[in-house]
């Protein structure tokens, strides 16, 4: 269809895209009457604005959803940033932690968007892919230059660039200090490979008793104490699979993926035995139905090891209860290292009546100052500038040994697949790998199975 | 105007692909087709109907024998009426909010008191196996619409019927056999239909406490509709979830009047 025939049905449905949204909302959500819609309420007055005066200032919906840490120092920088520009207005409008994409599916569909949203980098391909923000391709001369590569990759498309990164969060190996002492093992150090690991995991984990699994009557129902804070149990893990010599990405935008291909099989038995047989790790580690407590299992003093993110040490520093130290990801079979990155950053709606104040106001929240003086403290992420980042991470707080992060944001790689049916192929697939690592089903009928769901809930995305 | 344009609107776009912004693509019956192939949607129809089972009937018998205990209460009637009637009006959200911390596997109410009692609680909402048995007995939180109706409907059961059986040498039990229970038909029937739509549209707990897991064990049709049309962005299949929804509802409560309708007696209403 063409973008001319797009823009009369866009038309058609704008009047009634609302009310759809808000029918499909109330047979969800089992109200029998009417509900106001996320998109409804997010309507601010700069919404409805038909344009400012001559020398009025523009008024700039700025949509952002950011940890509490994160929000209150935002929120003052937002103010600063705000009286610094006379010519603007900012109207912050924030969404809770993991409504993002409910908000935005939302505003797309009552064409609501606000001007400038900053966006979670695994979910902003789905709407870059539709075209729903202004390419800003050119506006930055070398965009690979000035920020890190896997932040920059996550808003690119077809050749263009969708959004501008402001922040990323690599994964890097905690450990628990205490657990480590209490079982005589040295510290992780930055040349430990995954079979390091592994030893020193099997060597932490203990059952109730104090039995580790290789002991007689190990009870793998009673852990207290698990060696590593969780196995293989989603794809988007790929970097633990590319790390020991596999891939669950068959093309590029890993639109195909593959479970069967034998280097990624082995390298998905290596966690499965990991979980099933030697009880190191856990195959539901963020549900808590194995350690009793919902969330990560080194956070809650669970787990002797773990691959977290960067954003952790907020969380850690806060609880104080943990002493802990971080190293950069373990080294891979190919000699490598390999962790995943989650990215943030801004976007300009397509249908913003104020794009190039927006650009101004995109270009100040990615400002090397802005960045520094906002993020890259503990509880944050890493700002995705290059020269950002090296100056806003203080090495004078705990832990000391912050390089692991800036090394992991040189080598992280985003999330894949990152387009728009990747969270249906995630809910197509992860009760599998919980079967894997439980046992429930044998690995060459698991494999088959992950492949088959995933490619098929992937389809739609192969065909773009 | 408010509530049949949206339902018309999620109608046609049933028929759809829409993924905003994108210009909508008419597919005809594709999305009722791919329903039929999917197997998320069959498991969440049979979670959906394990719930329905599960609060249904229970909260029918709950209903009807904490109304017969309530009727003939005078003194602090008002009071238990109202404590028994009074989860019906709190928030849903803040009525799972309590239950996620009663149910808290470590440091929950419940586990607290099944371990004075010796007993090692399950993980409750963690656990594939308690999940669903876990969401029934919140369902049943909200028991008390059914009492309040069972007490209205019980107090307009004729007296002279149950005195003529009482003359007749009937006791409590036949009584309500045979004047009381037949009398309350229509009424549950009505609760019955009524607590079978709420079971089809259990959406509150299942959001904020499970998001359908684990193990998919607590994914309904609506959680699976909403994610969907928020989470996935496929808002034309969505649609025709919701088409299916009550397609699959209109079904059951045929059924259920097919079942129970001809066993339903109308007493007094002939004027």
């Amino acid at each position: 269809m063409s973008h001319r025939a797009a823009g009369r049905h866009r038309t058609l449905f704008r009047a009634s895209a609302r009310l759809v949204v808000i029918a499909v909302a109330s047979a969800a959500a089992g109200c029998g009457g009417p509900v106001a819609s996320p998109a409804a309420s997010a309507t601010s007055p700069a919404a409805t604005a038909t344009g400012p005066a001559v020398g009025e200032p523009v008024s700039l919906r700025l949509q952002v959803s950011l940890t509490p840490e994160e929000l209150a120092s935002f929120e003052p920088a937002i103010e600063v940033l705000d009286d610094a520009h006379p010519e603007w207005t900012i109207v912050l409008e924030t969404v809770p932690q993991g409504s993002e994409v409910e908000r935005v599916t939302s505003q797309l569909a009552g064409d609501d968007l606000p001007d400038v949203l900053r966006v979670q980098g695994l979910n902003v391909q789905q709407w870059i892919r539709r075209e729903a923000f202004l390419d800003l391709s050119g506006r930055i001369p070398d965009p690979a230059a000035e920020f890190y590569p896997g932040p920059v990759e996550q808003f690119g498309w077809d050749g263009r660039l969708w959004g501008v990164p402001d922040t990323a969060s690599p994964e890097v190996v905690f450990y628990n200090r205490a657990m480590f002492d209490a079982a005589r093992l040295a510290y992780p150090t930055r040349d430990w490979t995954y079979d390091d690991m592994r030893a020193a995991a099997i060597e932490l984990t203990l059952d109730g008793a104090g039995r580790q699994p290789d002991d007689p009557g190990f009870d793998p129902a009673a852990i207290r104490q698990w060696g590593w804070n969780g196995g293989l149990t989603y794809f988007w893990q790929n970097e633990l699979v590319r790390a020991l010599g596999g891939d669950l990405c068959a093309n590029a935008d890993c639109t195909e993926m593959s479970f069967t291909d034998p280097a990624t099989a082995a390298a998905i038995e290596w966690w499965v035995t990991f979980v099933r047989d030697e009880h190191a790790a856990l195959y539901d580690p963020y549900g808590g139905s194995q350690t009793g407590v919902p969330g990560d299992p080194f956070l809650a003093g669970a787990a002797a090891m773990g691959s977290n993110g960067w954003f952790a040490v907020g969380q850690l520093n806060a609880a104080g209860a943990i002493d802990y130290g971080v190293v950069p990801p373990l080294i891979g079979v190919d000699g490598e290292r390999h962790t995943s990155l989650s990215t943030n950053g801004y976007v300009i709606a397509a249908t913003s009546a104020h794009p190039e104040e927006a650009w101004a106001l995109v270009k100040a929240l990615v400002a090397p100052e802005f960045l520094a003086s906002t993020w890259g403290r503990p509880g944050h992420a890493v700002p995705a500038r290059v020269d950002a980042a090296e100056s806003a991470i203080d090495a004078g707080h705990a832990p000391s040994n912050q390089d692991a992060v800036l090394e992991a944001m040189a080598v992280g790689r985003v999330f894949r697949p990152f387009t728009a049916s990747a969270f249906a192929a995630f809910g197509a697939t992860v009760d599998v790998f919980t079967q894997l690592n439980t046992g429930t089903i044998d690995l060459e009928a698991g494999l088959a199975q992950l492949e088959a769901a995933a490619n098929a809930a992937l389809a739609p995305d192969r065909a773009q | 105007m408010f509530q049949a344009a949206p339902i018309a609107g999620a109608a046609a776009l049933a028929f759809a692909d829409w993924a905003p912004p994108l210009p909508v693509e008419w597919v005809g019956t594709a999305n009722f087709e791919a329903i039929v192939r999917d197997p998320v949607f069959w498991q969440a129809l049979g979670n959906t109907l394990v719930y329905g089972l599960g609060t249904v009937v229970p909260g029918l018998a709950i209903g009807l024998g904490l109304a017969l205990l309530l009727r003939g209460q005078r003194r602090g009637g008002t009071l238990l009426r109202g404590a028994v009637f009074l989860p019906a009006v709190v928030s849903g959200v803040a009525t799972a909010l309590v239950w996620g911390w009663i149910l808290n596997p470590r440091f929950g109410l419940l586990n607290t008191l099944l371990g004075l009692v010796g007993i090692q609680g399950p993980a409750w909402l963690q656990d594939p196996r308690w999940a669903m048995p876990a969401l029934i007995v919140m369902g049943l939180w909200n028991v008390g619409i059914n009492v309040i109706v069972y007490l209205a409907a019980l107090n307009a059961v004729p007296r002279e019927l149950q005195e003529a059986a009482a003359l007749d040498g009937a006791g409590r039990a036949g009584r309500f056999r045979h004047v009381v229970w037949p009398a309350l038909g229509p009424v549950t029937l009505y609760l019955a239909i009524v607590n079978a739509i709420g079971a089809f549209q259990v959406f509150t707990p299942t959001y904020l406490l499970t998001s359908g897991g684990p193990d998919s064990s607590t994914l309904t049709l609506a959680l699976y509709t909403y994610q969907n049309a928020f989470t996935y962005g496929r808002l034309g299949y969505a649609s025709a979830l919701a088409i299916a929804i009550v397609l699959v509802l209109v079904a059951l409560v045929a059924l259920q009047f097919r079942l129970a309708g001809r066993r339903v007696t109308y007493v007094g209403t002939d004027g």
